[in-house]
């Protein structure tokens, strides 16, 4: 049981971390320029990212595994093992990524609309105007700002990854607390079932806690509208 | 019975495929160019009308400008135009009935291939094991998916709405302890309610344990909603007056409620049905789905549901993957082009219905 739960908080973490990067990326490069061409299709592609069903993603990204990534590399991946005993980094991979969709549109999303507000504000205007380099503007006046949105997207994207958690770590076989609880449900363990899922709210608290404690820390403005003082 | 059946001689949709694309390109294209045109449009309509003395032809074509101007909402009405036609007269989209079976061995593009046949111009979707028409039967189940996803977003908004219609009226007490239970309840992934309720209570009961077990959760939303719309309706100076005038509660609820939360309770409306199809696709994906009366999780007799309905389509197809990819592929692009039409159309609305649009301000 300690196995299964490693392995499914080491699959979502990564993938939300990856999901989550790439999406501030792509917002910012989308967010910048809210002109250009890039931004609408950054938009257009979060738009349909966010909404795209888990099962459709990962069959899709196992089908590009199958046909194209496994035959490039010479080696055949061991996707849908049932031998789960053996943990291999490269079987990580493919449902990292499923995962890491859902997360990296709507963090897009976030940045983007975040930006819309910070980059037309005064201060930033300001800071161009007594010109700063382009790199401490982005560093000091927007991203500081855009922070907290960011990381709040960070904890809604924990959320949705733990929901499509179920349907990928049983279509790639992964033997995490998703496929144990789906087995529990079957077989109508609830004993199992109930640890399963305490484990997973427990671990969902805990990175929402300290996401909001860095938070806090980066705009305190947010910590004074919740009224509590860190 | 087994039958054989004859490919079609023409699919209009797929004869014709050039001119539909073109038509639809043609319209995006309009609306396009109206979504930049409108504010000005709109200035030239009622251009020296005083606000609120606009004559019906005005509001109606200030209506249709805002219509087209709004490419989310056409493309969102094209597609639950598409569904409601599917629902209600699938054998005009079809091209086979749902239980033709082909003959076992057929020619597809020029080599004999045994079931499942993969796409190709008999079968524009390819067919299910037993030799089915994919597309046909998804025609064919769009009406028994739909129906319950209907049912369980109105479950979900008679619940959400009042419980929320309580607590902002109320306030108080009540009202936190209404909302609080709102969050518990969105605590919990709703696949994961569903999925539990389902199995625990038997998925052979068919219809009503699948809306409840859809239904019972993912309301919280539309709680937190209707609360702070009726908390802030609650605050308005005419409702002080409606009241000081002496109307009965469902005078008020007729008359102030209703219409200030419509156009927040339209938009939200789709986007649960989108939310609800979500649901009942990933649960038909795990193997539990509306149906005849079997379930198999992990289904190890591999062979695809009599009825069709989308969820029962996918279920089952996990490893098919690697031989007979359009298995799963086709009834899960099926429901993604009904979510995310569901979710442009609420977008869309959300844009059309928005009272501070209403008054015709230029952006």
């Amino acid at each position: 049981m300690r196995d299964a739960y490693v392995r499914s908080v080491t699959l979502m973490l990564v993938a939300v971390v990856i999901g989550a990067g790439a999406g501030l990326l792509l917002g910012l490069a989308g967010g910048l320029r809210p002109r250009s061409p890039f931004a609408g299709l950054a938009s257009a592609v979060s738009y349909v990212g966010v909404l795209t069903p888990s099962f459709l993603l990962a069959v899709l990204i196992l089908l590009l595994f199958i046909r194209y990534i496994g035959p490039a590399f010479g080696e055949r991946f061991v996707l849908l093992s049932p031998e789960v005993t053996v943990f291999d980094v490269r079987r990580l991979l493919a449902p990292a990524l499923v995962l890491a969709v859902r997360p990296m549109a709507y963090m897009t999303q976030v940045t983007i609309g975040a930006l819309q507000e910070v980059i037309y504000s005064d201060y930033v205007r300001t800071a161009r105007a007594k010109g700063l380099l382009q790199r401490t503007v982005l560093l000091r006046h927007i991203l500081r700002n855009i922070a907290a949105p960011a990381l709040t997207s960070f904890n809604s994207s924990f959320y949705f990854s733990m929901s499509s958690l179920l349907i990928v770590e049983w279509l790639f076989n992964w033997g995490g607390i998703g496929t144990r609880l789906l087995d529990a449900a079957a077989d109508r363990d609830a004993e199992m079932a109930s640890y399963m899922l305490v484990s997973v709210g427990i671990t969902f608290l805990i990175i929402n806690t300290f996401v909001k404690v860095i938070i806090n820390r980066i705009d305190p403005r947010v910590a004074e509208a919740e009224g509590v003082v860190s | 019975m087994p039958t054989t059946p004859t490919p079609p001689a023409s699919i209009w949709y797929l004869d014709n495929s050039t001119v539909v694309l073109a038509a639809l390109v043609l319209l995006f294209a309009v609306s396009f160019t109206a979504s930049l045109w409108a504010p000005r449009l709109r200035l030239a309509v009622r251009s020296g009308q005083v606000l609120g003395e606009r004559t019906r032809l005005e509001r109606v074509t200030e209506l249709a400008i805002r219509f087209l101007g709004n490419p989310a909402l056409i493309a969102g009405c094209l597609v639950t135009a598409v569904l409601l036609v599917a629902a209600l007269w699938p054998s005009f989209l079809s091209p086979y009935g749902p239980d033709d079976v082909g003959r076992t061995l057929q020619l597809i593009d020029g080599e004999v291939r045994g079931r499942p046949f993969p796409p190709s111009s008999a079968y524009p979707a390819g067919t299910d094991r037993e030799g089915r028409d994919l597309l046909t039967r998804i025609v064919h189940g769009t009406e028994r998916t739909f129906v319950l996803c209907v049912a369980v977003a109105i479950l979900r908004l008679v619940i959400g709405g009042s419980l929320g219609g309580v607590a902002g009226w109320r306030g108080g007490a009540v009202g936190q302890q209404i909302l609080s239970f709102g969050t518990v309840s969105s605590s919990i992934p709703s696949l994961l309610f569903a999925f539990v309720f389902i199995l625990t209570i038997g998925p052979r009961l068919g219809f009503g344990v699948f809306l409840l077990g859809l239904g019972l959760t993912g309301w919280a939303e539309l709680t937190n909603i209707v609360h702070g719309s009726v908390r802030w309706i609650r605050g308005q100076p005419y409702l002080d007056a409606a009241m000081a005038l002496g109307s009965t509660p469902l005078h008020i609820a007729r008359r102030h409620l209703l219409p200030n939360l419509a156009p927040q309770l339209i938009p939200a409306a789709a986007l649960e049905l989108s939310a609800v199809l979500l649901t009942l696709g990933e649960l038909g994906f795990l193997g539990l789905f509306l149906g005849e009366s079997f379930f198999e999780y992990v289904p190890q007799v591999v062979r695809s549901p009599n009825l069709p309905e989308w969820a029962g389509m996918l279920s089952g197809t996990r490893l098919s993957i690697f031989n007979w990819p359009w298995l799963p592929m086709v009834p899960a692009f099926a429901f993604m082009v009904a979510i995310l039409g569901f979710n442009l159309l609420a977008t869309g609305l959300r844009k059309w219905l928005d009272p501070f649009q209403l008054r015709g301000t230029p952006r």
